[in-house]
């Protein structure tokens, strides 16, 4: 098997500045999307077919009246056993020959197995016309609405500019 | 700042007093190197933010009371003996003895000696009252040598003044004014003053934390008092962190587009004081320090404006320049205030959103709204642009004709900014401006032209020294060519320059290598003479721009003096003769920075003895230890030393004094305010200000910025990669504060005060806590001032209502800059 | 052979003009080979300072023609050390941006809309306010505190504010022209 790849964020260093969320966007070629209300800095409550990288804001009181603020970069593991590789019907996931995980977006049908299947939460390899939570109500509620599928990164649809 | 961000590394302690990481994230990376090798970081503030979450302890402090805190950290040194107390006995005025005519607010009720009534009577306490500063001197000898106590025992050295004075100011008394725990702020003292001392050093960081006050001067002040009584200033890991908040605002500040000043930090001159060259000269020259040599600059500089027709015969061009008649005018707050008074008819608003991004933008506003007519020049149509259609207003009852001049970004231009560290970077036209836009350089060398050119032939002396002035750089007259702007800004030889062996040491036009080569005869021109150096000539004849100079660091040179130009003189650290003893010997071998090698070549073949180290001295490199004045590192001050004692207008101490709007009485005397704040009285309740007590407005407000989003939100809102970080505009609320007036996390909320109001989602956070202010609750919100109507359609949460419709036009009495960072509102569920 | 970032990003733009290359000898084959798979393939690259803060991150810009196609952080730096913030990261979209205007814009007295105008118009039309309302309102002289009459040339009328982001030279090109013109209300960012 290839040598795999993974990223993972130093927490002890990460000041949530978010540079990366954006750098992923930029280089990428990834469309801008309206944000989500989710009570904190987080702009999403999870990943979308827009935003491969997310960084998540926790506030945690302590016992002794101090507080954390957990700041953590988060995007797909690139698992080298990956859950959603074996979960996924079609075959639209696959490794590559550095060991990454990608979504084949064509042969994609949107059924999300993928994401439940992630232990962490992500949306394997970011890209997956999976819904987002992106229609959610302002509260955070509720079913998120399912989006169209074999949507690709670079399709224009609302909130999209480039 | 006085030091570097590379240096930061070196700190055993970081107390960071505002939100480095979040509006300084890269170069918060050096606090973090810091950390890695054991040092501790503090983080004050009233907000629980991102960069408290990797600080080792969080400081919660009330805005508004920085004086209190940074006075209990300097009494807790001196009563604790924790002073670095060689550094402080010989390189401060600590043991210089003060008129015992002089009298402190622990005496008068708050105040200093010789406040007066001016009887000029008004709202305006600047105005009203006046400090008579006759008895804020030192005692002088029969020589006027200042007097000294080197033990620092005498009733009437200024050690012994800031003793009683900060003995005021005990851990109880921070409790009581901060809301600081009395245990959290032991702890925090302890930690700090452990900086003190040979060898250790830690360095504080700050931006309009403390600037954005009615007191921001003296805050500044008390930091840097404390990194004098602590040794730090000029060591490697210490200094003052002053973090700057724009690309060019130090470039912009050098350069002056300042109404008290011009390029290089000299005086613009006053009527009244200033008649002619010469008596300006006299007066605004010093007898001692580095700014003896002031004419040289100033002549310079009117060589720069005014060319060959400035001359010795017509005092260089000094009468072509304006004069003020008060120093109590101009500023920015003064601009909008004159501007909706109708006495300002027209403006060129050139790559700033006043509309959005200065206090009480619904006066700046509306006064824009009165103008005869306005240029905007900018990359986008911001919401000053388009202030005659802001929401609200209607169009047909806006006369003021607006041309909008599209602007380009640096990517698109050459030219060079200068960083908070003093860092004269270079950047390339990488692209052309597209379409139409224009540079800013292009925009001011057309106008110029074009205004010269209507002007011409005119035999008026108003008008001759603006004829005089060229605008022309290169063969293209309206496209400057960047680097010739910046060689006359460094400085050249207006005719050759011989030495007095009669050898040729600068041609006709040569860049001059060093401001210590300028001359007030007119033979040197120099736009800003701290940038000389950053251009010279190599040996090839042709110009080097040390601004585009790329040598990384390497293990020899931590500071990297081979990239880019720092000013002074490439100076990376200032003072840094401050890093060793008396002797010139570093004052720790761990924290070494400069010193004397005495068998170093000298200035001439004949002598020996050199200062060398890891820094360009900061000092005259070849003026030996035991030499005079060879002992004192504060080089630009007329004594030479750091100053504990420095007459500034609302007192040479910091005192703690309540905002203008706050919510309790000022518990540490009877002087409610700055007793000589500016404060503007406006028709139309364009300022009403909110009375102590008002039950209306209970909830103390701070204003701030967030990483992802750029001030006013020119350079972000329409941004869609950065637009799309945030769902709206918020407003961050306490748990407890929230649970007060029943809202939840993400319901709309009103925030008021008497000038304005805004709608909101209420963030509601752990991240606020309530105040305890001798013993009452104090609730305490905070807002960004990112939004304004403006912004990219699709994109909802880019456009929200402006934040500094709440603030008010109330002003520090020495620099005139608002205050943002501490006044009062309401807050309500809803949209009232 | 391990690929750090910052050999990476030296490397990629080798094809074409501008960047001060580093010092290291590395082997360029797998470099080259890895940066031809990229869109960086044959692009310009120029450095540049990021224009958000003032921590004066420097830059690497990529071009294609006229359009810039990719800014990246200069490894070089030595008080960066390569890295943006979001800011530096979104710079491409001050350049790459549908709201921006390209033509300059005349907004006449109680109008409700913008118009296109002429560049050569704009400044004609600039230069005129600014000559005319020079005439009428400057200052030439006054009497001092002691009632002497003394040459203050102060034009109050007109005020000029901005800016913190914009070069050093511009800075310095409009406080002299500030300032020889006798402009008084001369403000930027610094005071806020």
């Amino acid at each position: 098997m290839a040598r795999t790849l993974a990223m993972f964020t130093d927490t002890s260093l990460c000041i949530g500045c978010r540079a990366c969320q954006v750098a992923c966007k930029q280089w990428n070629e990834l469309p801008s999307e309206q944000a989500e209300w989710t009570g904190s800095y987080q702009n999403h409550a999870t990943f979308t077919d827009k935003t491969y990288r997310l960084v998540r804001f926790i506030e945690q009181p302590q016992a002794n009246g101090e507080l954390s603020w957990l700041l953590m970069s988060d995007v797909c593991k690139h698992c080298a056993q990956a859950g959603c590789l074996e979960a996924c019907p079609t075959g639209a996931i696959y490794r590559t020959e550095h060991g990454t995980v990608n979504i084949n977006q064509d042969v994609c049908n949107g059924c999300r197995y993928c994401v439940s299947s992630c232990p962490f939460g992500t949306t394997p390899g970011g890209r997956t016309s999976a819904p987002s939570a992106t229609t959610a109500s302002t509260t955070g509620s509720g079913p998120p609405a399912p989006r169209p599928a074999r949507r690709t990164p670079s399709s224009s649809g609302s909130g999209t500019i480039w | 700042m006085t030091t570097n961000l590379i240096d930061i590394q070196h700190s055993d302690v970081v107390m960071c007093t505002n939100n480095m990481a979040e509006n300084h994230p890269v170069g918060f990376q050096w606090v973090m190197k810091a950390k890695e090798r054991g040092a501790k970081v503090i983080h004050v503030d009233p907000r629980f933010t991102r960069t408290s979450a990797v600080s080792d302890i969080h400081v919660p402090l009330r805005s508004g009371t920085n004086i209190a805190f940074f006075g209990g950290l300097m009494s807790y040194a001196i009563q604790n003996n924790l002073y670095f107390k060689d550094y402080v006995v010989y390189y401060t005025n600590a043991s210089f003895l003060i008129d015992p005519a002089f009298k402190m607010p622990a005496d008068l009720g708050g105040l200093f000696e010789g406040l007066e009534q001016t009887g000029k009577g008004g709202t305006d306490p600047h105005v009203a009252q006046t400090y008579n500063k006759s008895s804020w001197k030192y005692q002088l000898d029969g020589e006027g040598t200042p007097k000294r106590d080197l033990t620092l025992k005498d009733p009437n050295s200024v050690f012994q003044l800031l003793r009683r004075h900060y003995s005021r100011y005990t851990p109880e008394m921070v409790e009581r004014i901060c809301g600081i725990p009395k245990a959290k702020f032991v702890e925090v003292a302890k930690l700090y003053c452990g900086t003190s001392g040979r060898e250790k050093t830690g360095t504080i960081t700050y931006a309009l934390n403390l600037t954005q006050h009615t007191n921001g001067v003296q805050n500044i002040r008390s930091l840097c008092m404390l990194q004098l009584l602590l040794g730090n200033i000029g060591r490697p890991g210490g200094g003052v962190t002053a973090l700057r908040g724009h690309a060019n605002v130090q470039g912009a500040t050098d350069l002056e587009l300042l109404y008290h000043e011009l390029p290089g930090y000299m005086a613009m001159p006053l009527r009244d004081a200033h008649p002619d060259l010469k008596t300006y000269l006299e007066k605004e020259t010093p007898k001692g320090g580095f700014w003896v040599n002031k004419p040289k600059f100033f002549v310079s500089l009117l060589k720069a404006f005014y060319g060959d027709a400035a001359t010795k015969e017509n005092e260089f061009g000094y009468q072509w320049l304006p004069k003020r008649a008060s120093a109590d005018a101009y500023s920015h707050q003064h601009t909008f205030v004159d501007m909706y008074k109708g006495k300002v008819k027209a403006f060129l608003c050139d790559g700033q959103n006043p509309a959005v991004g200065g206090p009480n933008a619904k006066l700046a506003r509306a006064a824009m709204q009165k103008l005869d007519w306005m240029v905007v020049v900018d990359i986008f149509l911001t919401e000053t642009a388009e202030v005659w259609r802001t929401p609200g207003t209607n169009p047909k009852e806006v006369n003021t004709e607006v041309f909008f001049i599209p602007a380009a970004p640096a990517a698109e231009k050459d030219g060079s900014l200068t960083n908070t560290m003093r860092l004269i970077q270079w950047h390339e036209k990488s692209v052309n401006p597209p379409g139409q836009v224009q540079t800013d350089a292009q925009f001011v060398c057309t106008l110029a032209h074009r205004l010269q050119k209507m002007y011409a032939g005119s035999k008026k002396d108003r008008d001759k020294g603006f004829l005089a002035a060229s605008f022309t750089y290169g063969e293209k007259p309206d496209h400057p060519e960047i680097e010739l702007v910046l060689k006359e800004i460094n400085g050249f030889a207006t005719e050759e320059i011989k030495d007095k062996d009669g050898k040729v040491v600068y041609k006709k036009g040569q860049p001059l290598n060093t401001f210590a080569h300028m001359t007030d005869d007119g033979k040197t021109a120099g736009g800003c003479w701290i940038y000389t150096g950053v251009t010279v000539e190599g040996a090839d004849g042709k110009l080097v721009n040390k601004a585009n100079a790329q040598k990384p660091a390497d293990d020899k040179d931590y500071l990297a003096h081979g990239w880019g130009f720092s000013w002074p003189a490439n100076r990376r650290i200032i003072y840094n003769r401050a890093s060793a003893d008396l002797a010139g010997k570093p004052w720790s071998e761990k924290k070494k920075l400069i010193w004397w090698d005495p068998e170093a070549p000298g200035q001439t073949p004949d002598k020996k003895g050199k200062w060398v180290g890891l820094d360009v001295p900061d000092f005259n490199a070849f003026l030996a230890p035991d030499a005079k004045g060879g002992d004192k590192p504060f080089i630009m001050r007329a004594d030479l030393v750091g100053a504990f004692f420095g007459p500034l207008n609302d007192g040479p101490f910091p005192e703690h004094y309540e905002p203008i709007e706050s919510p309790t009485r000022n518990l540490l005397s009877k002087q409610q305010n700055n007793p000589v704040a500016k404060i503007w009285s406006l028709p139309d309740h364009k300022n009403d200000l909110i009375p102590l007590g008002s039950k209306d407005y209970p909830y103390v407000i701070t204003t701030y910025r967030l990483t992802e989003h750029h001030l006013s939100g020119v350079m972000s809102r329409y941004l869609p990669m950065l637009a799309e970080m945030f769902e709206s505009h918020f407003a961050e609320i306490s748990q407890e504060l929230a649970k007060e007036i029943g809202i939840a996390n993400g319901d709309k909320v009103t925030v008021s005060t008497p000038r304005g109001k805004i709608v909101a989602k209420a963030m509601v956070t752990h991240r606020l806590k309530p105040f305890q202010i001798d013993g009452k609750t104090v609730h305490q919100i905070g807002v960004p001032w990112h939004w304004g109507w403006k912004g990219v359609d699709s994109l909802p949460g880019s456009k929200g209502d402006i934040t500094n419709n709440l603030s008010a036009t109330v002003a520090d009495p020495t620099v005139y800059i608002q205050e943002t960072k501490a006044f009062m509102c309401n807050v309500k569920k809803g949209e009232v | 052979m391990s690929l750090s970032r910052r050999d990476f990003f030296r490397y990629a733009g080798s094809a074409g003009a501008g960047v001060a290359m580093g010092t290291a000898t590395l082997d360029l084959k797998p470099v080259a080979a890895a940066a031809t798979a990229l869109k960086l393939k044959e692009a310009k690259v120029h450095t540049s300072v990021c224009p958000y803060c003032a921590v004066g991150c420097k830059q690497l810009v990529y071009s294609k023609g006229d359009t810039i196609i990719d800014i990246e952080g200069h490894p070089d730096t030595p008080h960066t050390l390569g890295k943006l913030c979001p800011k530096g990261a979104a710079t491409i979209q001050l350049s790459n941006n549908a709201l921006r205007p390209t033509k300059p814009l005349y907004r006449a007295p109680g109008s409700d809309k913008w118009e296109e105008k002429p560049v050569e118009w704009m400044y004609a039309e600039i230069a005129k306010r600014y000559h005319d309302t020079r005439e009428k309102y400057f200052i030439e002289r006054e009497k001092d505190k002691d009632g002497k009459d003394v040459t203050v040339n102060r034009l109050e009328a007109i005020a000029s504010l901005g800016s913190a982001c914009i070069d050093n030279e511009e800075c310095y090109l409009l406080t002299k022209l500030n300032r020889t013109l006798g402009i008084v209300y001369h403000e930027h960012q610094a005071r806020v």
